[in-house]
């Protein structure tokens, strides 16, 4: 009896023992080329071009950041990385919900074709609209502005969001919304006070993937906004990476910006990150 | 008389203005359900006929025309754009890494990202915290991702070269994304590292609704671990991994930023993939906005075919129902 529950005890001993090296190794192998990155930002620069590699290095400095900070645009990068994502966030957050919560509730018919276009529009790649938008936008002065690029993101991000809303939309029982129209809420109210907040999950979650998108875009941004004062910062990073590639010091201070920054949204929005690909992907 | 006419006109507009202030949606309290529904997609209805249905037709039409970006004339020249692209060798070597770079960027992403989410799906300390790094470099702007690697791959500042002499695999120091024969190799592996953990995602959401009683009777009737995931988690995942197959397949053999940023289609046109030569022709060089759009529609037909087996399979009529 002791013995087999000895056994039993060391066999579950093993098995955890084996499961949480296996973990270590594999989020140890995904992470360690962007802590790697991240940790060598903070290297002194001679650190950075010592060769033989100089792995641990003779103290930690923000020196690069700073050289980076007030030598470069990074900073105006920044804030135009914040108003385009801002910007393409908010249309399409606005333009999503109100057409899925309509795609939901309202009768209409060909539900079926909208869905599959829903679909079609999220599978598109972005390089089929990057040449018109570029002959179209030219036309109407929306190269080099804020605007042209909200627009192409808001477009682009605009079908998951839909179709992510509209399935979310769907696990919100019509009873609720009865019961506000008995109270004799109209449905402006019943929208605004009721509807949107019990979808705010997913009105998150589609937010958040919008903004990640659009911050992380190269394509849109090269072709519609590629002088310097509207470049984003994927962009106007990319191109001093091409200009002076052998700033490394720079660079991996920039590098470090980006992953900082997804560290953050991470932590801040992983719940939604992760239900709203479930929600979407998986019923 | 006009004047007054004016006058009273600009006051209809301050009445109706003012209304509309006072309470900007009273109208839309009094439409019909129908027309209310009908309201609420009409931003949505724009924008996709703006910056959907009016592009592809642009597109389509575009590349019937040999086009000025710049305004000048645009002739109609009939399939002459896709004639000239169909017999340059270019087409065919990008269409061909396309192929392989699909191939194997997806096959892998499901083969690891499959792997990953059966070993994150296992209850364990941290579980959340690794499922966050895991999903790091998914999120990550594709340009943090290039310079993270190009970083790493450096021939003389490099970790992997370093450790790769250290250990003595290789005598001296490599270049991995410059050297025209390791060039795609190194993307598809970096390209591997950076998708996959879409997969994961995507399965493990599946995982999580699986009835824990289907693996209990399994259990009961002898089944072990192996045969628990051959009989039941499999025939589970069906769906899912098909839904995950097409759509990476889509999207690996349209992808851009990832090669892009890495290798910018070279060396010598090693990693150019069909929207890398889309681009390379439509916004360089001499702006053969034409020869970019024809490229383009051959990658929508592509899609076309994907999405309508996906169409096939996958229900739409349930998801929204």
């Amino acid at each position: 009896m002791i013995k087999s529950t000895i056994i039993r005890r060391s066999r579950r001993l093993i098995r955890s023992i084996l499961l949480y090296s296996v973990v270590l190794i594999v989020v140890f192998l995904v992470a360690s080329p962007v802590l790697w990155t991240l940790f060598c930002s903070f290297k002194p620069r001679p650190d950075l071009f010592s060769v033989p590699v100089k792995i641990w290095p003779s103290g930690f400095t923000l020196d690069n950041y700073i050289v980076t900070w007030e030598t470069t645009d990074v900073p105006l990068y920044l804030r135009n990385s914040l108003i385009v994502a801002l910007g393409a966030t908010t249309i399409t957050v606005f333009i999503s919900s109100l057409a899925s919560y309509s795609l939901c509730r309202f009768p209409f018919k060909g539900k079926t074709l909208i869905a599959r276009g829903v679909l079609f529009g999220y599978m598109l790649p972005g390089i089929l609209l990057s040449v018109p938008y570029f002959l179209m936008f030219n036309r109407l002065g929306l190269i080099n502005t804020f605007w042209g690029l909200m627009l192409a993101h808001a477009a682009m991000s605009l079908p998951f969001s839909v179709w992510l809303l509209w399935t979310f939309f769907q696990t919100i029982p019509q009873d609720i919304e009865d019961a506000g129209k008995i109270d004799g809420a109209g449905r402006i109210r019943l929208l605004g006070s009721i509807v949107l907040p019990l979808a705010a999950p997913g009105i998150v979650a589609s937010g958040i993937i919008t903004f990640i998108f659009s911050w992380n875009d190269y394509l849109f941004a090269s072709v519609i906004a590629s002088a310097n004062k509207v470049q984003t910062l994927s962009l106007g990073v990319a191109m001093m990476a091409s200009r002076d590639y052998l700033r490394w010091e720079v660079m991996l201070a920039s590098c470090g910006l980006i992953i900082i920054t997804v560290f953050i949204l991470l932590a801040i929005f992983q719940k939604y990150l992760l239900e709203g690909f479930s929600a979407a992907f998986v019923k | 008389m006009t004047e007054q006419r004016l006058t009273e006109a600009r006051l209809g507009w301050t009445r109706v203005v003012a209304r509309l202030a006072k309470a900007p949606f009273d109208w839309l309290e009094s439409i019909s359900n129908r027309q209310f529904g009908i309201v609420l997609l009409l931003p949505a209805t724009f924008m996709v006929g703006a910056l959907y249905v009016y592009p592809l037709l642009f597109t389509i039409i575009g590349s019937l025309q040999d086009r000025d970006p710049f305004g000048g004339p645009s002739p109609f020249v009939g399939l002459a754009n896709y004639r000239s692209i169909f017999s340059t060798p270019e087409f065919w070597n990008a269409f061909k890494n396309s192929l392989v770079y699909a191939v194997s960027t997806v096959s892998l992403q499901v083969l690891v990202g499959l792997g990953v989410a059966l070993l994150l799906h296992q209850r364990f300390r941290g579980n959340l915290v690794a499922r966050t790094i895991v999903i790091l470099p998914y999120v990550m702007a594709p340009v943090g991702a290039a310079l993270v690697w190009k970083w790493l791959l450096n021939d003389i500042l490099g970790l992997v070269n370093y450790i790769l002499t250290g250990l003595g695999l290789i005598g001296q120091s490599i270049t991995f994304l410059g050297d025209p024969g390791r060039a795609m190799g190194t993307v598809i592996g970096i390209s591997v590292w950076k998708l996959f953990p879409f997969v994961t995602i995507c399965i493990l959401a599946r995982l999580e609704t699986i009835p824990a009683e289907l693996y209990d009777a399994a259990k009961v009737d002898g089944a072990g671990p192996i045969g628990r995931f051959i009989y039941i988690t499999l025939p589970q995942l069906r769906g899912v991994l098909f839904i995950v197959l097409l759509l990476r397949s889509i999207w690996m053999f349209n992808d851009f930023e990832t090669i892009w940023l890495l290798t910018k289609g070279g060396p010598i046109n090693r990693t150019t993939n069909l929207p890398i030569f889309a681009y390379l022709k439509g916004f360089t060089g001499s702006f053969q906005v034409s020869l970019g759009m024809a490229i383009t529609m051959v990658m929508l037909l592509f899609l076309i075919l994907v999405a309508t087996i996906y169409f096939r399979v996958y229900s739409v009529e349930e998801e929204i129902a």
